[in-house]
């Protein structure tokens, strides 16, 4: 009897083990369980003098921004179910004039690009690993903002004149906190329109990534959130390599919920959550 | 304390004790066990050639997709290979999705063929 208890016990704890290693990326966390640190460190970076400086952002409770949408009845255009490219007649046209290629030029001469997106009238997000990377040495020395681009040109561009990064992804390059903002001299989000965000994300709502892969063409993919957790929201929204750094976007709440950031597995895409941590540096600089 | 040292000088009883003792040491090793299948499970390897060779990376590219990905070397040198070289990448799945793509968690650059 002893012996069947106790290799019942050794089975259960067994499936126990596994289901917990199996679900450790489909967690569902409240909104409000998200952060309970007061004060957020950015690094920001001049790239015009190269010199850093630390910012301790504070953080409060509400801290959601609105959507900025000069020509709102454009809006239900966005909601396609299949991959598809944004026809280029409609690229003066919010949300797609508000997007843009990330381009930097590394200090070996190594050229890369991503995805960004405006969230104030010259505020810029985008994903850490766009513009920061320790292989290549660090800081770019030269990050360029290039709005409603659709291929195959990228047209006019706007030099950042700064970039701030969490403290945390220069130190190691954490996944968690692949996340990044930059401003340019021109306000051109005034006339383009600009996101807004929500740090409220859960399984099954309806998102959007819409970024930047090859040959500079803006394309577009609309399905489901699969999982939630603290730090990323998991998606079964196809994309590919140029998308980083897009806009995981609600097309109920039209408000973006994280920061795409890339492949999983081959069945999930993920994005890093917008976050109280990140709303409040968002926040802080629209209102800058 | 005293039932059990009475207990192990017993031959029936001590060997019960050794039995759950190895039962113990058997869940230990299943459990070693699962999490070592799911890692090498979620590890991944993919064919690539490549484009460029610098002193940290390589570029590589699918030639399936024409996708190009960014590798930092891991265990081996930019001598060891040349443009238009096949290797196999070995990674954690992941991929950061900048172009050119990072693969993530890279633990092993093997070359096919010089």
């Amino acid at each position: 009897m002893k012996k069947r208890i106790f290799n019942t016990s050794l089975a259960v704890c067994a499936c126990l083990s596994l289901s917990i290693i199996c679900n450790t990326n489909s967690t569902v966390v409240n909104a409000k369980d998200i952060s309970d640190e007061e004060m957020v460190e950015v690094i920001e970076t001049n790239l015009e003098t190269g010199e850093t400086t630390t910012i301790d952002i504070p953080l409060s409770e509400d801290c959601d921004g609105d959507t900025y949408n000069p020509n709102p009845t454009v809006r239900d255009i966005i909601g396609v179910d299949n991959r598809t490219r944004i026809p280029t007649s409609i690229m003066n046209i919010f949300p797609f004039c508000s997007h843009g290629v990330v381009y930097c030029t590394w200090p070996n001469g190594q050229r890369t690009y991503g995805t960004g997106w405006l969230f104030g009238p010259n505020d810029i997000a985008t994903a850490a690993h766009v513009v920061y990377d320790i292989t290549l040495g660090g800081a770019p020395s030269s990050i360029r903002f290039y709005p409603g681009v659709n291929g195959p040109s990228l047209g006019a561009g706007y030099d950042a004149k700064n970039v701030s990064l969490s403290a945390e992804w220069q130190n190691g390059e954490n996944p968690r906190y692949d996340y990044a903002v930059f401003e340019i001299n021109s306000n051109i989000g005034d006339s383009r329109g600009f996101y807004g965000w929500s740090s409220s994300a859960s399984v099954n709502n309806s998102v959007q990534v819409m970024g930047y892969p090859e040959s500079y063409e803006l394309w577009a993919d609309t399905r489901s959130v699969v999982g939630v957790d603290s730090s990323f929201v998991y998606y079964d929204v196809d994309t590919t390599e140029g998308e980083s750094g897009a806009p995981v976007y609600n097309t109920i709440s039209q408000n973006v919920i994280a920061i795409h950031r890339g492949g999983l597995d081959s069945t999930k895409n993920r994005g890093v959550r917008i976050n109280a941590e990140i709303a409040n540096i968002l926040s802080y600089y629209r209102n800058k | 304390m005293l039932k059990r040292n009475n207990k192990l000088m017993k031959g029936g009883s001590l060997n019960s004790f050794h039995k759950d003792i190895l039962k113990l040491g058997m869940f230990f090793c299943v459990i070693f066990l699962l999490f070592f299948i799911i890692h090498t499970k979620l590890q991944k390897s993919i064919e690539l050639q490549v484009l460029e060779v610098h002193d940290t990376y390589l570029i590589l590219q699918d030639p399936k997709y024409s996708t190009d990905y960014m590798v930092e070397l891991v265990g081996k040198k930019s001598t060891d290979f040349n443009v238009g070289d096949l290797v196999i990448v070995t990674y954690d799945g992941t991929v950061a999705e900048r172009s050119p793509g990072t693969l993530g968690g890279v633990t092993k650059i093997k070359p096919l063929k010089k």
